[in-house]
């Protein structure tokens, strides 16, 4: 291909915020940050449409398994917000820590209360590699992939290759110094292989950043389990404050758990309005930014939260309207997927004439309140021991069998990552379960990479097929 | 000439699917359990019998296993879900109630699919993996205690002061034994080898175990005047195997390293020697019996983020030296995580002390076998040289 040809390729990929929407959005509110800071909606235009594509070009293509683009459905203003939070992430999380304030990275499968509380901020695997990612501006979708998988690779090649993407590619970044953080310290979910035994290997590796981890105790019903769980969270506390110098107070958690819960139930709402409308109102991957700022991941809990307000009252005046998203199809075929750090294709999806609705690991954060009253260390204990994806397997596959019924799903994707042992282990059986019970086909699937941009060819062949047999 | 109490073990367990069957047939019932912290002692004092369950090397199994559970997990787990899919291990087929205690997740999982899929009587007990924490410790106290309430429930018995008083008795003798066993298969010039030794400790997989123990002491008395085999070479380097578990029925490592010339002198498996390196139950009592067995030689699922807190680390340490082990073949199962990821740095932490280390990394599968042999007798080969080199250093025993 021609330096022409490819500069023509790039520019017609490439994705852009129409002028005419400008005016629109300026009207609507900005965000506010927990450091007092705050962004109004004409410095998020202008990042979105000069500094972002400046700096991420990668996120402005628009390459259908690009699952860091843009909603494609601009007029959906919250979505432009998110990939505000998205791509300033970085430039936030370095400006915090040069403040003293404590990175710490996590799993995605917890409930992050104890984190914000202890003035800390708590970063997930996705947004962690992302972050590691773009320490290099200027990529497109090709170099930003490669830069990703590089690290990864470096990883994998540290410790084994049977390792699963996210944990490696995250402790692998930081140990390349690609991100800045101060602490791992995850809590071990039943969900999760790999981050354990990855996080051991680098013991020694990782000289300047502290490693705890909160155990998951399988046996969830013993009032021992809560005991011993509540103990566990009051020390993870106490350790993340020290990371401050600072002890922290009941009051700071119980303000946390309280803000966390609102958002929570804001990200619940909206789901069950998007579900239940005639129409799709948002796109697949605004579904997925509500569902995920519900468990507070983009590094700021107050940004996240009104992220989620913002969302909620464009997503109600949405159904109330009778709008269908834009690039959503006529009458679409609802996926729901099952399994550990499920990302799917959502432009593909669509494309395909189908719109993923959900997946049970995610959603189970937002359908996880923590109690209001009593010993905020048990309820937090509580909350985590009853996630609905953590559940033994047989009840775990109840609740899946109830967000059919919420979601008003066609059709169930199970799948499981590389690597990811414990979610392959029942894979198989979730299916038949739901299958069985619920009545609405299923496949399992062995996903080699999920979210990678390359190679998916026989996975999108499964899922294509899939469709059009729910079609 | 193999030693008479060699055949007893082999006869006894040959007679033991029958012996179950009967006493069942009379009212006892078979407690089957899996993984590596169920307090053995608790069953035996609640008057059940226990057997520990699972075997290996069976491909067949593994994939009859692989349609349940996925290609994607260890085969141990695989082969274990294969063989209570087809129901025919006499062991199995004798089972009643089965216990599985959560150091391995991958085998908790296991406990969900065969509780599914072939409706039996199934429960775990809980292991703590922030294990080395007052709450952790206290957390399995309270898991060992509910343990053995079900237990009572299952066999409609107490557990008595008495019962345990013996429980524990007969298996700190058992204990005691096996690491006079280890000792003896260590020496220069020994009647009995690793590979005999490493038979008899799985015997105990199945073996009543009044009637183990007294096999034991039969064993140990009968070593101290049999003649040396002479198939063990006092020159064979010596060799620690580690890693992942190698079950009865399993034994592909562990011939290759044999036919390459080295010695297998000591292991730290979980299905070998770990279980009866250091547990020391110093209290009779179940909260006595749940401190020892979380105390002990840890088994490799349950992570320790401080290299100078890693008991198992500082364990392999030492047998290396108290065995004088040249060098360790670290055996590790592919999708097994807690031990393949640990081996990079194993390698690097037995470089400083200047010890020889192979991963060998596999499955059941034959097809790897050439390759594995090649691997492994260049690296007796190099533990050969080193030996020339530094002369004069082959100790007599231990
Ligand atoms: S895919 Fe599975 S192993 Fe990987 S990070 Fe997610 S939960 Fe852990
Ligand atoms: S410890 Fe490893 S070999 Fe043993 S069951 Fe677990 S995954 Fe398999």
């Amino acid at each position: 291909m021609s330096v022409q040809t490819l500069i023509k390729t790039e520019a017609i990929n490439r994705f852009y915020y129409p002028e005419e929407i400008k005016e629109d959005f300026l009207k609507t509110p900005g965000l506010h940050f927990t450091d007092g800071s705050y962004v109004d909606s004409a410095q998020i235009w202008d990042f979105m449409t000069v500094e972002g594509p400046r700096r991420f070009p990668y996120a402005y293509n628009k390459e259908r398994n690009n699952q860091s683009r843009m909603s494609r459905d601009v007029r959906f203003f919250s979505g432009i917000k998110y990939g505000y939070l998205n791509l300033t992430l970085r430039d936030r999380l370095i400006k915090a820590h040069e403040n003293g304030i404590p990175i710490v990275h996590v799993e995605g499968g917890q409930t992050v209360d104890p984190y914000f509380a202890a003035g800390a901020i708590p970063i997930v695997p996705g947004p962690l590699r992302a972050m590691a990612r773009d320490a290099k501006e200027g990529l497109d979708i090709k170099d930003a992939n490669r830069r990703a998988m590089k690290i990864m690779e470096d990883g994998r090649q540290a410790i084994s290759i049977e390792c699963c993407n996210n944990p490696i590619g995250s402790i692998e970044a930081i140990h390349q110094s690609a991100v800045p953080v101060d602490m791992v310290a995850p809590y071990l979910c039943l969900r999760c292989t790999d981050y354990s035994y990855i996080l051991e290997a680098y013991r020694t590796k990782l000289k300047n950043t502290m490693l705890h981890f909160v155990d998951f105790p399988v046996t969830r019903d013993g009032e021992w389990t809560v005991t011993y769980m509540a103990e566990l969270i009051r020390d993870l506390v106490k350790k993340l404050g020290g990371l401050r110098g600072a002890s922290v107070r009941e009051e700071d958690l119980w303000k946390e758990i309280k803000r966390e819960n609102r958002g929570r139930r804001l990200a619940r709402e909206t789901m069950e309005a998007i579900w239940n409308a005639e129409e799709i109102p948002v796109t697949g991957s605004d579904i997925f930014s509500i569902i995920t700022s519900g468990r507070f991941d983009r590094g700021d809990s107050l940004a996240c939260l009104e992220y989620l307000e913002q969302a909620h009252e464009e997503v109600i005046q949405r159904v109330k309207n009778g709008v269908r998203a834009a690039g959503i199809p006529e009458k679409p075929v609802r996926i729901l997927t099952v399994g550990s750090c499920f990302g799917f294709w959502f432009d593909f999806a669509e494309e395909k004439g189908a719109v993923l609705v959900g997946t049970d690991d995610h959603l189970s954060k937002i359908y996880a309140d923590v109690g209001e009253e009593g010993d905020p260390y048990e309820e937090i204990a509580k909350t985590i021991l009853a996630y609905d994806y953590e559940l033994p397997t047989e009840q775990r596959a109840q609740y899946i069998i109830d967000l059919v019924k919420k979601t008003r799903a066609d059709g169930v994707i199970c799948g499981y990552n590389w690597g990811c042992n414990y979610q392959s282990a029942v894979s198989r059986m979730i299916a038949d379960i739901v299958k069985k019970e619920s009545g609405v086909p299923t496949i399992n699937l062995q996903v080699a990479e999920l979210g990678f941009l390359d190679g998916n060819e026989q996975t999108q062949n499964r899922v294509e097929a899939f469709i059009e047999m729910l079609s | 000439m193999s030693l008479q109490t060699l055949n007893k073990i082999q006869e006894a367990l040959a007679s033991r699917p029958a012996e179950l069957e009967k006493a069942r047939a009379e009212g006892k019932k078979v407690a089957g359990w899996l993984n590596y912290n169920v307090p053995e002692e608790l069953i035996y004092a609640a008057g059940l019998i226990p057997v520990h369950l699972g075997n290996g090397g069976d491909n067949r199994l593994v994939e009859t296993g692989g349609r349940y559970i996925s290609m994607m997990n260890c085969v141990f787990t695989r082969q274990i879900t294969g063989q209570f899919a087809e129901g025919t291990d006499a062991y199995i087929k004798n089972t009643d109630a089965v216990f599985i205690d959560v150091t391995c997740k991958q085998l908790y999982r296991v406990y969900e699919l065969i509780n599914y899929y072939f409706k039996l009587k199934t429960e775990i007990i809980g292991v703590p993996y922030n294990f080395q924490t007052a709450a952790g410790k206290q957390y399995f106290r309270k898991e060992t205690a509910a343990f053995a309430a079900k237990l009572e429930k299952i066999s409609g018995k107490k557990i008595t002061a008495e019962s345990l008083k013996y429980a524990v008795d007969v298996y700190t003798a058992i204990r005691a034994a096996i690491r006079a066993l280890y000792r003896i298969q260590a020496g220069q010039e020994t009647p009995i080898t690793w590979h005999e030794v490493y038979d008899v400790v799985q015997a105990a997989y199945y073996l009543d175990k009044d009637v183990y123990l007294r096999l034991l002491q039969e064993l140990l008395a009968e070593i101290e005047t049999a003649p040396v085999n002479p198939k063990v070479s006092p020159d064979a380097p010596r060799i620690l195997v580690s890693g992942s578990v190698i079950p009865p029925g399993d034994r592909k490592v562990l011939d290759l390293a044999e036919e390459s010339g080295g010695r297998v002198v000591i292991d730290d498996l979980w299905s070998g020697f770990a279980p009866y390196l250091d547990t020391d139950v110093k209290e009779t009592s179940v909260e006595g019996i749940a401190d020892a067995y979380i105390e002990r030689h840890p088994h490799g699922s349950l992570p320790v983020l401080d290299i100078e807190q890693d008991k198992r680390l500082k364990d392999i340490k030492q047998l290396i030296k108290d065995y004088k082990a040249d060098g360790v073949l670290f055996h590790t199962l592919r999708y097994c995580d807690c031990f393949t990821f640990k081996a990079a740095e194993t390698k690097s932490v037995l470089k400083e002390l200047n010890i020889p280390f192979l991963e060998i990394h596999t499955e059941y599968a034959k097809s790897d076998i050439e390759a594995i042999r090649t691997r492994l007798e260049a690296f007796v080969e190099s533990l050969k040289s080193r030996r020339k080199i530094a002369s004069g250093f082959i100790g007599a025993g231990i």
